[in-house]
């Protein structure tokens, strides 16, 4: 394998990624050979599915977490109604057109009961076309005090059944052996993307948090060996590595609200822009997805429960309702990254970020004093110059011009 | 409520003939259990969350959403809507939560609410949310219960988790009454709750018959009467007994209810509940009459089991609700409910913000025409009296389609 380009120290990022990007461009070429040779692709869409228990059946999973095109989208209308939200058009928008290679190459599917919205999306996909899907019950109740053992216990069980299913799909049971031997490999996964994002804690950075989060997608997709393989380089290369110490001015702001998918640019790219820089992100297609490792139980122990008590409690997504958890993991992440602004994302009709917003505007305004700005926004680029206008405002308050 | 000058309903045709029901309907709207039994605790619940443990634990199960829409509705407010918005609710939101909140947030509420508890699953994530919104804006509890997905194979393990829901939802809302919740207690209160699902689906065997006794508008507004418990649920059994006999006695004379016409275009609604009640007359004025709708049927479309315990049997009758069945059981169990009340048609009712149907009425639609062989007529609503011309188009149309 070869190593990222030369270090320019005038240009401390340049080539970091090109190796990364290089590897990526090949993905597609790869599952399609590895489909050729017999192992099964799973697509999944939700982070609360353990990836392990994919990897430990010998299948490739691929987080099918796309967004940000228009065409699917509305390709999507033709079963669902325009008011379901744009990520869960597009989900069966790409089944429809055909346009989504990764889509192309998935045997079967993942879904997790997590909003109305992706119900429709596996109802759909149940009815109208052809792969399987697997659906596992995630319990919405529980909270981090660990007040509902049910829950867990719950969860275990839908696990196990998932498990069950997919080891009959796979074509062999999945062993306990092989869970832990999956559980490594994303914990190793997990703790090299904590290194890459603790990055953008400083203020001067190396990588950026555009290049984190890229770095992040980017794992969605590949082969999860190989893509072990790409962090580590990426982490060598940045080792030793100084940012540059003086400051950009630029705004710093917490992105956080719907999924941002692969390919869902419109908003990071204005933020850009317009002088603010995003140094770090609350989504489920970001930082979270690193948070948490399976505890050593899963090695050593009941694997099933590791994984239950990992994926469980890790950052929860809005359709839980532990909202105060929430709220303080926000609080959080914004005094860790000296964060100055909160450009809260709502992808039209996700209701469970939108019915929050006015909750967490009400909370980081009077315990943290910290400016919040709203963008409801879909993939139609028809909001661009608007938006524009919103975050140069927001921009021009923060800084008190 | 003085129904006769409430201006929200003066283009309403109501059944005059019923003695009985502006008495249920009067009582319903003005209803205050403050007044009533002010040592109870007021609890807010969904409208889809069955009121029975709510009220075993002690405490008045009030739906406050469809209460409040109601009343609204009824006496022609209709700027709770954008009150809603202006407090940085979602205008892309269901009309029926925006109205709820936009009183709730605005203070205008006439009941005060004690705490606030919904079931949760895989239905409504926008009452979830927005329950949850209003016990944070109040600084009131809010209490949540799960109710797990429906899958045959796991059925085991999803009542189990069910059961354990449901027993520490009791122990939390009992800590909120004071009250030592038994099984003795959640035995009473499904017994009372049997009774009045029992009642709704002995209107359900009236509206299958050939002479129609009761008008749509009545018959939407008595299944919406039946899952609010605020009120005594043995004396609103004891006013839908007195109904169900004035109805039984159209029957025994041949009388369809007043401005239903002779041989009409008998029609079934299923989707998502609309506010504008002008639909029913509607249906009505073009020669239809309403022989079924499921807009609450999750709530009483079966007994529970009394004979044994009864947050197990609780659980399995919480579990089985329709609108928790995945999409091919719940096709399946309407096409049932459907066939038993023999529609020409049938209406698939839309409302703009929300997700119910969103995803599934092009699968619904397609497996009704598939398996009833009926026309059927998707249609589209907001805020009340915003789509009076469109539907009455809509429904003409249908029934032109029918009759010849």
């Amino acid at each position: 394998m070869a190593g990222p380009a030369v270090f320019d120290t005038a240009n401390p990022t340049a080539g970091l990624l090109d190796h990364l990007d290089e590897r990526l461009a090949k993905e597609l070429a790869l599952i399609a050979e590895a489909k050729q040779k017999g192992q099964k692709v799973i697509g999944y869409f939700c982070p609360y599915l353990p990836e392990e228990l994919i990897l430990a059946g010998g299948m490739l999973p691929v987080r099918l977490a796309f967004g940000g095109e228009l065409e699917s989208s509305v390709a999507g209308e033709e079963y669902l109604k325009a008011y379901s939200c744009p990520v869960s058009r597009s989900c069966v928008g790409y089944q429809v057109t055909g346009t989504n290679e990764y889509y192309n190459l998935v045997d079967a599917f993942c879904v997790t009961q997590t909003c109305e919205n992706i119900k429709h999306v596996q109802e759909y996909l149940e009815k109208r076309f052809t792969k399987p899907v697997f659906r596992l019950g995630l319990p919405r109740t529980c909270d981090s005090t660990r007040s509902r053992p049910q829950s867990i216990e719950y969860f275990k069980g839908e696990l196990q059944s998932l498990r069950a299913k997919l080891g009959e799909f796979g074509g062999r049971p999945i062993r306990d052996l092989d869970i832990r031997r999956a559980i490594t490999l994303c914990n190793n996964i997990r703790e090299k993307l904590r290194f890459i994002y603790e990055y953008p804690d400083q203020r001067h950075t190396l990588l950026d948090w555009y290049d984190s989060f890229k770095i992040t997608q980017a794992g969605f997709l590949m082969n999860r060996k190989d893509y072990l393989k790409e962090l580590e380089l990426i982490e060598r290369s940045i080792i030793g590595r100084k940012p540059p110490v003086e400051a950009d001015g630029k705004v710093r702001m917490l992105l956080m609200g719907s999924m941002l998918g692969i390919g869902d640019h419109k908003i990071p790219d204005l933020i850009k822009e317009t002088g603010g820089k995003i140094v770090t992100d609350n989504t489920c297609t970001g930082i979270s997805n690193s948070r948490k490792n399976v505890t050593v139980f899963g090695i050593i122990g009941d694997t099933m429960e590791a994984l239950a008590e990992r994926y469980l409690y890790n950052v929860p997504c809005p359709c839980m309702t532990d909202l105060d958890r929430r709220l303080k993991r926000t609080s959080m992440i914004i005094q860790d990254y000296a964060v100055e602004g909160v450009i809260y994302y709502n992808l039209k009709y996700c209701d469970n970020w939108r019915t929050e917003y006015p909750i967490f505007k009400d909370y980081l305004q009077k315990e943290l004093k910290m400016p919040i700005l709203l963008i409801e926004s879909d993939y139609s680029p028809s909001d661009v110059g608007t938006i524009r206008t919103k975050i140069e405002a927001f921009i021009e308050m923060i800084r008190g011009i | 409520m003085q129904l006769e000058i409430a201006a929200g309903i003066a283009d309403l045709r109501f059944d005059r003939g019923l003695q009985t029901f502006p008495e249920i309907l009067s009582a319903y709207l003005d209803f205050n259990p403050k007044v009533a039994q002010p040592e109870k605790k007021v609890v807010a619940n969904g409208p889809l969350s069955p009121a029975d443990i709510i009220y075993a634990a002690g405490a008045l199960p009030y739906d406050f959403s469809t209460h409040q829409n109601l009343q609204a509705i009824f006496s022609g407010n209709n700027s709770l809507s954008q009150q809603a918005v202006d407090m940085l609710v979602s205008s892309e939101f269901n009309p029926w939560y925006q109205v709820m909140l936009g009183a709730f947030l605005y203070d205008q509420n006439q009941i005060p609410i004690d705490l606030f508890s919904t079931s949760i699953g895989e239905f409504d994530d926008q009452l979830t949310k927005s329950f949850q919104l209003m016990a944070r804006a109040r600084s009131r509890a809010f209490i949540d219960w799960e109710v797990p997905r429906h899958d045959a194979p796991s059925e085991a393990l999803a009542l189990d988790f069910l059961k354990k829901e449901i027993k520490q939802f009791i122990l939390e809302i009992s800590a909120h009454t004071g009250h030592n919740t038994g099984d003795h207690d959640l035995s009473r209160a499904v017994h009372a709750g049997n009774l009045l699902r029992g009642d709704m689906a002995e209107i359900d065997k009236l509206l299958a018959a050939k002479v129609v006794p009761l008008s749509g508008l009545e018959y939407y507004l008595l299944q919406v009467m039946l899952g609010d418990f605020a009120r005594n649920p043995d004396g609103l059994h004891s006013q839908f007994s007195l109904l169900i006999d004035e109805l039984n006695g159209r029957v025994e004379n041949h009388e369809s209810a007043p401005g239903i016409r002779t041989s009409p275009v008998r029609v079934y609604i299923m989707g998502d509940e609309t506010q504008e009640l002008h639909l029913y007359n509607s249906i009505e004025d073009a020669g239809g009459v309403l022989v079924g709708c499921d807009f609450r049927m999750p709530l009483y479309y079966g007994l529970v089991n009394e004979t044994e315990k009864p947050v197990d049997s609780l659980a399995r009758w919480v579990w089985n609700m329709p609108n928790n069945l995945p999409l091919q059981e719940r096709i399946e169990f309407e096409l049932l409910r459907i066939k038993m009340q023999k529609p020409d048609a049938v209406i698939l009712s839309n409302v703009v913000g929300s997700r119910h149907l969103t995803g599934i009425e092009r699968l619904v639609k397609d497996a009704l025409k598939d398996k009833l062989g009926i026309p059927v007529l998707s249609i589209e609503t907001t805020l009340p009296k915003e789509n009076v011309d469109k539907i009455d188009y809509q429904i003409n149309a249908l029934m032109q389609m029918i009759g010849g």
